[in-house]
């Protein structure tokens, strides 16, 4: 009984699909309902209306991505950049501080001229906050003692650094070279006082040692070699990473 | 489809002539009320138009335009909070085009006759209805009517069996 319902729905299911089932064709007969004009007309109006605008809406499609992409893009080559300069920094700091220049107070240049040929801080730098260096690879770069600086510590030979391809140039480096070439020039500006006849180090290199020092977690190490660069420096404003080492420095 | 969406106007214009009595059947037999079935018929042509920028020939024109159909009659009926297959009770029957008036026995029996297969299409399930419409109005196969519905073409030939089976029952005494 159930085999011959299956045969007969099969035997149906082919008749209708060969268009030869008497009440599809009564269907398709009967089925004669049509929208209403109305219904036509707005459809018809509404594609034209979209055809004629549709390169504008294609466009308009784009331009609602291209504000967010602009600002992803713009957003995702500032952290690059920041990234990239950040460890270009930590390099130039492994191999040898690249010190952005010195801001001479106020009182420094109201001072007499210094002697031709004394290096000085370039008059309206500042100095930055130089970024953190690995205290194991401020020990790992060509070395040579600082002199005034504790025990253990070491600093790079300049002129490695300045030779260092790795190094390339920056703002940082642009302004060091000015600082030197003015320096070289021979500013008006006085060269801080310097007990002893000992020569007395740069002062970029030494705040490189200090910071280096401090990122070590070599506190008291830091604290006085702060206090000799105070002696020989007194007047060079501090990169704002060190102030607070400062602060704790009893007066003298 | 794809010249329309290239810009070609008139191409719509084409594809509208050629499936609008089908496809506003189908909507009017699923949804069961004129006004209701102008704006679903509407809607889906709208939708059509707004979402031509996104259109991929990947299927026939008419499989993935009964294809939107359906969707936005299930929407409705959603929206509505209601399934589908509960609202073949509630539903309003279709008025059939009145017979002329002095037309011949014949027709009139015709007429009878059309009347009570429509009758009985909106009567069945709303599953076997919406099969045996898009073979009917849409003239979709078999393997499209699954791919509209979602579903396998085992169960779309089951649903068509059983949709047959009442309507052959339903119209003996006319066969």
């Amino acid at each position: 009984m159930a085999v011959s319902k299956d045969r007969r729905g099969d035997e149906m299911l082919e008749a209708l699909f060969q268009r030869r089932l008497p009440f599809s064709g009564a269907y398709r007969a009967a089925s004669v309902e049509e929208p209403p004009t109305a219904v036509d007309e707005a459809i018809l109006a509404a594609s034209r209306l979209a055809a004629a605008s549709g390169p504008r809406q294609l466009g308009c499609s784009h331009r609602r991505w291209r504000m967010p992409l602009a600002a992803a893009a713009v957003l995702t080559l500032a952290a690059a950049l920041a990234l990239v300069l950040q460890d270009q920094a930590e390099v130039s700091l492994t191999q040898g501080p690249a010190l952005q220049p010195p801001r001479v107070s106020a009182a420094a240049k109201a001072r007499p001229a210094a002697p031709s040929g004394e290096r000085i801080p370039r008059e309206g730098g500042s100095i930055e906050a130089p970024p953190r260096t690995a205290p194991e690879k401020v020990e790992a770069a060509p070395t040579s003692r600082a002199p005034g600086a504790p025990p253990g510590l070491r600093r790079r030979v300049p002129s490695s650094a300045a030779s260092s391809p790795l190094e390339p140039p920056t703002a940082g480096a642009a302004a060091e070279r000015s600082m030197d070439q003015a320096a070289g020039a021979g500013t008006a500006a006085r060269r801080p006082p310097v007990p002893g006849s000992a020569p007395v180090p740069d002062p970029r290199q030494w705040l490189a040692e200090i910071h280096a020092l401090v990122a070590a977690g070599r506190v008291q190490e830091a604290k006085s070699v702060l206090a000799e660069f105070r002696k020989a420096y007194p007047d060079i404003e501090l990169p704002e990473r060190l102030k607070p080492l400062e602060s704790r420095i009893p007066p003298r | 489809m794809s010249a329309y969406r290239d810009g070609d106007a008139g191409a719509f214009g084409v594809l509208y002539a050629r499936h609008r009595g089908g496809l506003y059947r189908f909507v009017l037999r699923q949804c069961g009320n004129r006004a209701t079935a102008d704006e679903l018929f509407q809607d889906v042509w709208m939708n059509l138009i707004a979402a031509r920028d996104r259109y991929l020939p990947t299927a026939k024109f008419s499989t993935y335009l009964y294809q939107v159909a359906r969707n936005r009659i299930v929407d409705y009926f959603r929206a509505r909070s209601r399934y589908p297959q509960m609202a073949e009770d509630e539903q309003e029957p279709v008025d059939p085009p009145a017979p002329p008036a002095n037309q011949p026995e014949r027709q009139v029996e015709a007429h009878r006759r059309a009347v009570r297969l429509i009758a009985l299409i909106e009567a069945l399930p709303f599953a076997q209805r919406e099969a045996f419409l898009l073979h009917e109005d849409g003239g979709l196969t078999l393997e499209q009517i699954a791919r509209v519905t979602g579903v396998g073409r085992e169960t779309v030939k089951s649903r068509l069996r059983y949709a047959l089976s009442r309507l052959r029952e339903g119209m003996e005494e006319w066969l």
